[in-house]
């Protein structure tokens, strides 16, 4: 994908959310929100001396939000992340490898449908990046790699559970590494957020 | 061209979630195995180097491997270069070729190596290295040496001292230090190297990249390695301690029972025994190694599991 493409899609995925912007979040999820996350993905890595093969990959984390004008945040995240050996077709694999990767973020969010009594739908995207400590398996070798990612989501809020918000995404990575060729992931994640402020929103 | 690309990282993605499904892959397998017991003049002998690249050209040639081995007196730089010469002759790009070497190995200083490199040069000792230096073989003479073969999958395994310092990873900070007795840097020392390391990343950086090819050294930079007395062991080993559960990896190497050990399963599976059988055994006392391996993105199958 060329660059301009790549930021016509970034630009594609924010503008509805930016659009919708004025009207605002519900009370309940506004502010400062935690929350967990989970998902996978299939890494597609190429080297400059062998073909492209995939590799199976999860995340799972815990990450920290915090508002900035209402339908944009500001987040940090931790996970732990596993790519799995790919498979040994012509005599050769990509090793497996895993490690921590704290990240940071901005995300977009804005309503898409409301219910007040039932649910509240938001759409919106997460641009960030994060810094990749792994260890390849059966080594004590470590290495080091920055990370972009871009995120679409759709985030659920289902008022009769309180502050809490459920999100359905589909994370793009692209690794830097700089013995590849080329490193990315697609994948889905879920995520739960829970935000304190809306308790006393809801009260 | 993005089309094929698409196509092989569809297939990729298929074999991804099928952990069972592996292709044979249609390439032949090289090896040189050259183990020096018996030095030209001054050289202390060594009781089992000979014997480990007997039984290894055994293990390679039931693998399927065509097999260069050479012993003592015939483990000469000018044999290596024959021998080179013939597998070259006969190799191709996409074919497997591995080097293995018993014998003396050490370190002088020559100078600094470069980027994350020491003072000191790794080398290996042929036959008669002692009446003439040309027959001792750095990590760069040996590559040259090994350069005319075109195979771009190249697996050196080194069962002598100092070997770890042929291994050249330009962006991988190693957690096994380079000797067990001087120990190691902490994690957060360890992390912040890494970050070094992809900060100053020099592919042409010293000792033996991993792309130029993969390295199973029996110990690390600055650490020797050991011959069993047979005395001690029960059953006695009657190898070079590297070698003996080297040669038992195609056996119990098999990490994740896919039908094959690669190179790096069985640089665990020797690193594993020699902790466990050798160096706890012998509570960590002077004696104590351990394996070093190369790191980088790729790795070959080296082995059928039996």
């Amino acid at each position: 994908m060329t660059r301009k493409r790549a930021a016509l899609f970034g630009w594609l995925l924010l503008l509805p959310p930016l659009a919708a912007a004025p009207l605002s979040l519900d009370p309940a999820i506004r502010g400062f929100a935690l929350g967990l996350r989970s998902g996978g993905a299939v890494a597609l890595t190429e080297s400059p001396l062998f073909p492209m093969k995939a590799q199976a990959a999860w995340q799972a984390g815990a990450m920290s939000e915090f508002a900035l004008f209402g339908f944009i945040a500001l987040g940090i995240s931790l996970d732990y992340h596993y790519t799995a050996a790919s498979d040994l077709a012509g005599g050769f694999l990509y090793r497996g490898h895993g490690g921590f990767c704290p990240g940071l973020y901005l995300s977009v969010k804005a309503p898409l449908i409301r219910s007040a009594k039932r649910m509240a739908l938001y759409g919106g995207a997460a641009v960030g990046g994060s810094a990749n400590f792994d260890r390849y398996s059966l080594t004590e070798l470590y290495f080091f790699y920055p990370s972009l990612f871009l995120e679409p989501f759709l985030e659920f809020h289902f008022p009769r559970l309180g502050p809490n918000t459920f999100c359905l995404s589909a994370p793009l990575r692209l690794d830097f590494r700089r013995d590849l060729e080329r490193s990315l992931a697609i994948g889905l994640a879920v995520s739960w957020r829970y935000h304190p402020a809306g308790r006393k929103a809801q009260a | 061209m993005k089309l094929t690309r698409l196509a092989v990282a569809g297939l990729g993605l298929l074999a991804a979630f099928a952990p069972g499904c592996v292709l044979d892959a249609p390439y032949d397998k090289f090896a040189i195995v050259y183990g020096i017991s018996d030095y030209e003049g001054g050289l202390n002998d060594l009781k089992y180097a000979a014997a480990d690249a007997a039984d290894m050209e055994a293990m390679l040639a039931g693998q399927g491997y065509a097999v260069w081995r050479k012993t003592d007196d015939l483990a000469t730089l000018a044999n290596l270069q024959a021998d080179v010469a013939a597998v070259a002759f006969s190799a191709k790009e996409n074919d497997l070729f591995l080097f293995f070497f018993s014998g003396h190995g050490g370190q002088k200083g020559s100078g600094q190596e470069g980027a994350g490199g020491d003072s000191q040069n790794e080398w290996i000792y042929l036959y008669n290295s002692l009446s003439d230096s040309t027959q001792t073989l750095n990590d760069d003479q040996l590559l040259s040496a090994l350069a005319p073969i075109p195979c771009k999958r190249k697996v050196l395994i080194l069962d002598s001292c100092d070997s770890g310092g042929f291994i050249g990873n330009g962006l991988e900070a190693d957690g096994t230090p380079p000797s067990l007795l001087e120990g190691g840097q902490s994690l957060p020392a360890t992390l912040g190297e890494a970050i070094a390391l992809y900060a100053n990343f020099d592919a042409g950086s010293a000792d033996i990249p991993p792309w130029k090819a993969l390295v199973i050294s029996a110990s690390g930079e600055r650490e020797y390695c050991y011959e069993s007395p047979e005395d001690l062991e029960d059953p006695p080993y009657f190898h070079g301690v590297f070698t003996y559960f080297l040669l038992e990896a195609e056996r119990g190497g098999d990490r994740n029972r896919d039908g094959y050990v690669t190179v790096t399963e069985a640089y665990d599976y020797v690193r594993a025994k020699i902790y466990t059988e050798w160096n706890l055994r012998n509570g960590f006392a002077a004696d104590a190694f351990s394996p070093h391996v190369s790191g980088g993105p790729v790795d070959y199958v080296l082995l059928k599991a039996r």
